[in-house]
């Protein structure tokens, strides 16, 4: 019988493979409207329905910019491909903010050495998330993966960094595991400052002149991921204890440097045992990435209210003082790359640390709905945006400007808790669902959550520069 | 006297691999390795297989991986993307492979629960607070409207319940891969058991993935006339 079933599969397979390769067709996938529309939403809630002090921060940022959508202009960095898209520059206040929002996608910081190939991402096979950048995206909260094993979260962070291997669906065949076999022995910890081999010249950031080094940069909040300073000219961590981020040490295909310890079934603790391996079975199912919270650190801190005076994974209020007074409009892109985090800290999939469950086809879904929104319109399958509901959430909020400087990991956090459970409210879980009016109110939610969020990002950013505007106000860290 | 003529069919070309081979052909270009190798491995009620080499001298690596309920391992197999659970991953000098299913259904995860609220009617009312029109003090009266009680509840998913097409067809429990519609991918798997475990296993693989040479984008591609012939290690 099973043979029998063998042989109309394989009839069935050929006038299927006739069929398929008769209608071939691409894809796209990234969302690069929903997040430029986010803070921007974010920006025009403050201007009409904030605060006075919201209405004030708009009216600052606007004039430091030189306008709403004129004056001073900033680059998204799209690839030769992308600037179809047609607005890889944009300017003023406004656009400053759409940039900002979407801007570390294009981050070309984080290399990977998997031991056959060397680059900062994977080809695009519609697999969404092939930029090794998107991986500092996440935040993860989850205590086990959908097997029901338990997940060790107390890894090198404050709060839990993102363990790509032990996400929610890695344990079975999905796009978790596709990605993780295709970056089979990666290792991260490429020191990118010492980088001489070609490759790594395509390295890209924030601009051309401060490029940031995500395996050093990143580490914030406490963080005391282990790393040295690489070896060979790809500077690629070498020594032993150093190597967390190689992935599963499969000797069949190449071994890591250190092998892991297993916890609850698979192999959570890394480097505990250096070399060694398995032919397939992984031996450290583990790679640490920094979490979507240190990366925010980092631009916030460092960059936007130091000035990059110095990059020591630690808030300094000294150079802080005057910046209120001397900041350019360019320099608001420092925070506004925040604005991207803080969006996908609205996206359930982000929390649930997740490649598959819908992950990117309801981006996609998003993009086509609230991502060509038109502003001020009413079109009820596009607008997703409310004001006075964001106003509602904005209202809620514990974390606000009134919290000291810098911390504005806490602003995030907030988000990424609400966003965490809201996937457990009956109609809004899109992760188990291709049903798109629950994407619908997923993505609805999403955007006033964001709006609000970010419209007190924005007011933060501009109200820790006031406070600091001398020195003896700044001091209450 | 059809199924001896397929299988002969099927497996004739495998009979000449050496345990190790595996060749397959894509955008016209041969690969062909004598490294490749197999793997059993329990996975909570489930085996899963893996075929799998990385050649550094040819320059690729190709990994086929199926779930399958346990001890279905040692039957001859025919899997495909439409209705298993089933990937291939290919990384090649010129480019990178990928498929999958399109559509595959979520895992039940019991501890799930979902808080749905339900409005209750109290049998009161209470003053409209969208009456804007008729409020103050000048002896208009507030329009009034039935006032209800919000009660939450904790419920189970509806699709724990749902059979498979029941979950197609409602899209509930359901995870989609719009990424790999227009793919389809087979592999074919014969074991040799000793002692009740597999040992090798020879087979074929070929259908259609995600093709990429660069980051610009992708397209459907074929791989085609994928045969291998492999030891296995069983893992504990």
């Amino acid at each position: 019988m099973l043979r029998w079933k063998m042989f109309r599969r394989g009839a069935h397979l050929c006038a299927g493979l006739i069929l398929l390769m008769a209608s071939l067709s691409s894809l796209h996938a990234f969302t690069v409207n929903v997040h430029q529309n986010m803070p921007e939403d974010g920006l025009l809630y403050m201007e009409f329905q904030g605060t006075n002090q919201m209405r004030w921060a708009a009216d600052y940022m606007k004039a430091k910019a030189g306008g709403r959508y004129t004056g001073t202009c900033v680059n998204i960095n799209y690839t030769p491909e992308e600037m179809h898209y047609g607005n890889n520059t944009q300017c003023g206040a406004h656009g400053i903010e759409r940039v900002g929002g979407v801007k570390p996608d294009y981050f070309w910081d984080a290399f990977w050495d998997d031991l056959l190939f060397f680059n900062w991402h994977v080809s695009d096979m519609g697999l969404y998330s092939n930029n090794f950048s998107s991986w500092f995206h996440f935040v993860n909260l989850l205590k086990t993966n959908d097997d029901g094993n338990q997940l060790i979260t107390n890894n090198y962070n404050n709060y839990d960094g993102y363990a790509y291997n032990q996400t929610y669906g890695f344990p079975n065949v999905g796009i978790d595991y596709l990605l993780a076999v295709f970056m089979n022995n990666a290792q991260m910890s490429v020191n990118l400052p010492d980088c001489t081999e070609s490759t790594c010249s395509a390295w890209q950031g924030i601009s051309a002149v401060y490029k940031a080094n995500p395996a050093t940069d990143y580490r914030q909040n406490g963080s005391t991921t282990p790393v040295s300073n690489g070896s060979s000219n790809k500077a690629t961590e070498q020594a032993n204890g150093t190597n967390y981020n190689c992935f599963s040490d499969l000797t069949l295909l190449g071994n890591c440097p250190d092998m892991g310890t297993e916890y609850d079934g698979t192999m959570q603790f890394p480097n505990q045992v250096p070399g060694g391996g398995h032919i397939f079975s992984g031996d450290e199912d583990w790679v640490i990435y920094e979490p979507a919270t240190n990366a925010s650190t980092f631009y916030y801190n460092e960059m936007w209210l130091e000035g990059l005076a110095s990059k020591n994974n630690s808030l300094q209020t000294g150079p802080i003082s005057g910046r209120y007074y001397s900041v350019t409009g360019a320099e608001f892109l420092y925070f506004t790359v925040v604005q991207h985090w803080a969006g996908d800290m609205t996206q359930q999939a982000h929390i649930w640390s997740t490649i598959g469950y819908n992950h990117g086809d309801y981006e996609s879904y998003a993009d086509e709905k609230y991502g060509v929104r038109q502003i001020g319109g009413s079109d009820s399958d596009k607008n997703y945006e409310n004001y006075v509901e964001s106003q509602a959430y904005a209202n809620t909020w514990q974390n606000r400007y009134n919290t000291p400087v810098g911390n504005i990991d806490r602003l995030l956090m907030e988000q990424v808790f609400r966003t965490y459970h809201n996937r457990l409210r009956s109609g809004y879980d899109f992760m188990t669902t291709s049903n798109k009016s629950v994407w619908t109110t997923a993505a609805i939610w999403a955007v006033r959550n964001s709006t609000a969020e970010m419209a007190l990002i924005t007011e933060k950013a501009i109200m820790d520069l006031r406070k600091c505007r001398n020195s003896s106000a700044c001091n209450n860290l | 006297m059809k199924l001896a003529l397929y299988g002969l069919l099927c497996l004739s070309p495998l009979w000449s691999l050496e345990q190790g081979e595996l060749k397959f052909a894509i955008g016209g270009k041969q690969y062909q390795t004598s490294q490749a190798q197999g793997m059993v491995q329990p996975k909570k009620g489930k085996s899963r297989i893996m075929i799998a080499v990385k050649d550094a001298t040819a320059r690729f690596m190709l990994v086929l991986t199926a779930d399958v309920d346990s001890g279905q391992e040692k039957l001859p197999l025919f899997l495909n993307t439409a209705d298993s659970s089933l990937t291939a991953t290919l990384k090649t000098r010129q480019g990178a492979l990928a498929v999958m299913p399109q559509v595959q259904l979520a895992r039940v995860d019991p501890r799930i629960e979902y808080v749905e609220v339900t409005h209750v009617e109290t049998g009161e009312t209470e003053d409209d607070p969208e009456d804007h029109a008729t409020h103050g003090n000048n002896g208009h009266h507030r329009r009034k409207r039935r006032k209800m009680r919000a009660e939450f509840k904790r419920v189970k998913p509806r699709w724990h319940t749902m059979d498979k097409k029941e979950r197609l067809k409602t899209g509930e429990g359901i995870i989609e891969n719009k990424a790999f519609r227009d793919t389809y991918f087979t592999l074919q798997l014969v074991p040799v058991l000793s002692q009740g475990k597999v040992v090798s296993y020879t087979g074929s693989f070929s259908g259609t993935g995600r093709y990429s040479g660069s980051i610009a984008g992708a397209e459907v591609r074929s791989i085609s006339n994928g045969v291998f012939n492999v030891k296995v290690e069983n893992v504990p």
